[in-house]
């Protein structure tokens, strides 16, 4: 039997707005799932982002703002994050890399397989 | 006879400043209805404009559903456009344009982005360059 009641102000779920172009206040992207091979959102304000299993062979996301994103299940394979900002290695344990992915200068591979390692 | 030549002025210049003061109280009373008559012509003006961006709206959604790849790249230009003309719009276009790419970026046989997803993205790159 569905349950009614009357919804409170805490209730009501509203995503953090991310600040836009001319100053708007922009919702996060929200492309989780999404099949983006080849993509190129480069140099673009990802905070926030939900790219939870997002396919992103082989894409352009040089330069971008990865502050919050989640990249769980995120397919990063050839995708080139050189001078991406905020992304750090808790956000990549659980997204899929390889050594064709071009990490930002603070980030290596080989730290990331054996942070991997470690956890296991 | 000098005073009454002198208050007969008097009445004179009393009611040439009471006809002065009717006549402001007039003007202004004119002013007051010309402003409103003109604030409720922009507030119907809006109204209108804001009636037209919803059709607009309305439509270019309908026709993201379109089979034909052209009419779905004119109805994301239409959301493009009205997201920058209408600032207090572009959180639904944007939402609107989310739920699109998830829904329709699927596997491509030739691995290439459809030119409705690339245009998608070219939005959100302008709207979100950091």
């Amino acid at each position: 039997m569905r349950k009614w009641y009357r919804p409170s102000g805490r209730d009501i779920d509203t995503p953090p707005l991310e600040l836009g172009r001319a100053g708007r206040r922009l919702p996060p992207l929200d492309l989780h799932g999404a099949f983006l091979r080849r993509a190129d959102l480069s140099a673009t304000n990802l905070s926030r982002a939900n790219f939870a299993g997002t396919d992103f062979t082989d894409a352009n996301l040089r330069g971008s703002d990865f502050a919050e994103a989640d990249l769980r299940g995120a397919i990063l394979r050839g995708a080139d994050l050189r001078d991406a900002q905020n992304l750090t290695a808790e956000q990549l344990a659980d997204a899929v890399i390889d050594d064709t992915t071009l990490l930002p200068s603070y980030l290596s591979y080989e730290d990331l397989v054996r942070q991997r390692e470690g956890a296991l | 006879m000098a005073w009454w030549v002198e208050l007969s002025e008097i009445v004179r210049n009393f009611g040439l400043l009471g006809a002065a003061l009717v006549g402001v109280v007039l003007a202004g009373m004119r002013v007051v209805a010309a402003n409103r008559q003109a604030d409720a012509s922009l507030r119907q003006a809006e109204l209108a404009r804001r009636t037209h961006v919803a059709d607009l709206f309305n439509r270019a959604v309908e026709q993201l559903d379109h089979d034909k790849l052209q009419v779905r790249l004119g109805a994301i230009h239409t959301l493009r456009q009205i997201s920058r003309d209408f600032p207090d719009l572009t959180a639904a276009v944007f939402e609107l344009l989310n739920g699109y790419v998830r829904e329709r970026a699927e596997e491509q046989p030739n691995e290439e982005l459809p030119a409705d997803i690339r245009t998608i993205l070219e939005v959100f790159k302008e709207e979100l360059r950091s």
